[in-house]
């Protein structure tokens, strides 16, 4: 055995002290390792000359926390009060950790049945209600598109109307009437496009919400 | 993309405004009646009739019944 395993199998042993009392005897140990290896002696040899690190860690486990075990007593009522004691307390750890844990084990069944009533109610109402609404608000902005098309379309079809009557030198009266609908169709054009614009973006907005409420859906049923 | 909408509205209202500024200049609106009347727009349809293809009805029940259906 080596200084390392010496070391790991003491703190090892050591389980139960508190931190710095664990970290106050390994680092005695060190230095006896220390002190040996100046000396030129042989790890192994440190080792031997140490003992068994279990023996070494029940004998200082002893020390610290007070041999009750093999107390001494000085009558053997108060030694059968003091076992009594000890299993009740025993026993008493025993039940309350079954309890505890019987109490988890519930809880989490409740959880778990809790999570799938929620995760089902949600599916529900997305496949009964909110996947309709959706598909509704969707065609509403399909439609406001397809709306802004026709727009644009309408008005470069007066703008070319328009041109053709002017390219066929028509008098003061058509004239004025063509040019009126060149511009009335310039104005019906940006319209369109202004109006496909905005259906664009509320569709955006629309898929924006719906990512939105995805997100917030996975909560729900992740909590 | 916001550039693009103010120059479109701009060109929106710029273009009606004149657009309404050549059609009233045009004589299809009749002033004295507040309105386009069958009289003021009768040029307008023969002149677009002379083009092939266009064969508007001429309305000629009253002269301020514009969108009711001529008599044949």
């Amino acid at each position: 055995m080596n200084k390392k395993e010496f070391l790991e199998k003491l703190e090892r042993n050591l389980k139960g002290l508190s931190k710095e009392d664990t970290k106050e005897i390994l680092d005695d140990y060190k230095e006896h390792f220390k002190v040996g290896l100046k000396k030129k002696r042989k790890e192994s040899e440190i080792v031997e000359s140490l003992g068994n690190p279990k023996e070494i860690a029940l004998e200082t486990k002893k020390e610290l926390m007070g041999d009750k075990e093999n107390f001494d007593f000085p009558s053997s009522i108060m030694r059968f009060f003091f076992d009594i004691g000890r299993v009740s307390k025993k026993a008493w750890k025993k039940i309350k950790g079954d309890v505890s844990h019987a109490q988890k084990k519930f809880k989490d069944r409740k959880n778990r049945n809790y999570r799938r009533w929620k995760i089902f109610g949600l599916v529900s109402l997305n496949i009964l209600v909110m996947i309709w609404i959706l598909i509704a608000f969707y065609a509403v902005v399909f439609s406001l598109i397809v709306v802004g098309f026709s727009l644009i379309l309408s008005g470069l079809a007066a703008i070319a109307f328009s041109i053709f009557i002017l390219s066929n030198n028509p008098g003061f009266l058509m004239k004025n009437f063509s040019l009126s609908g060149v511009f009335a169709g310039i104005s019906v054009t940006c319209l369109g496009f202004l109006w496909t614009i905005g259906s664009f973006y509320s569709g955006k907005g629309l898929s924006w919400l719906v990512k939105k409420y995805m997100q917030s859906t996975k909560r729900w049923t992740r909590k | 993309m916001k550039k693009l909408m103010i120059i479109l509205t701009i060109l929106f209202f710029l273009s009606s405004m004149i657009s309404a500024f050549f059609f009233f200049n045009s004589g299809v609106f009749d002033f004295n009646a507040g309105h386009v009347t069958n009289d003021s727009i009768t040029p307008v349809i023969q002149n677009l009739n002379q083009i092939r293809f266009i064969n508007i009805k001429i309305p000629v029940d009253s002269e301020e019944c514009f969108n009711c259906i001529p008599k044949n």
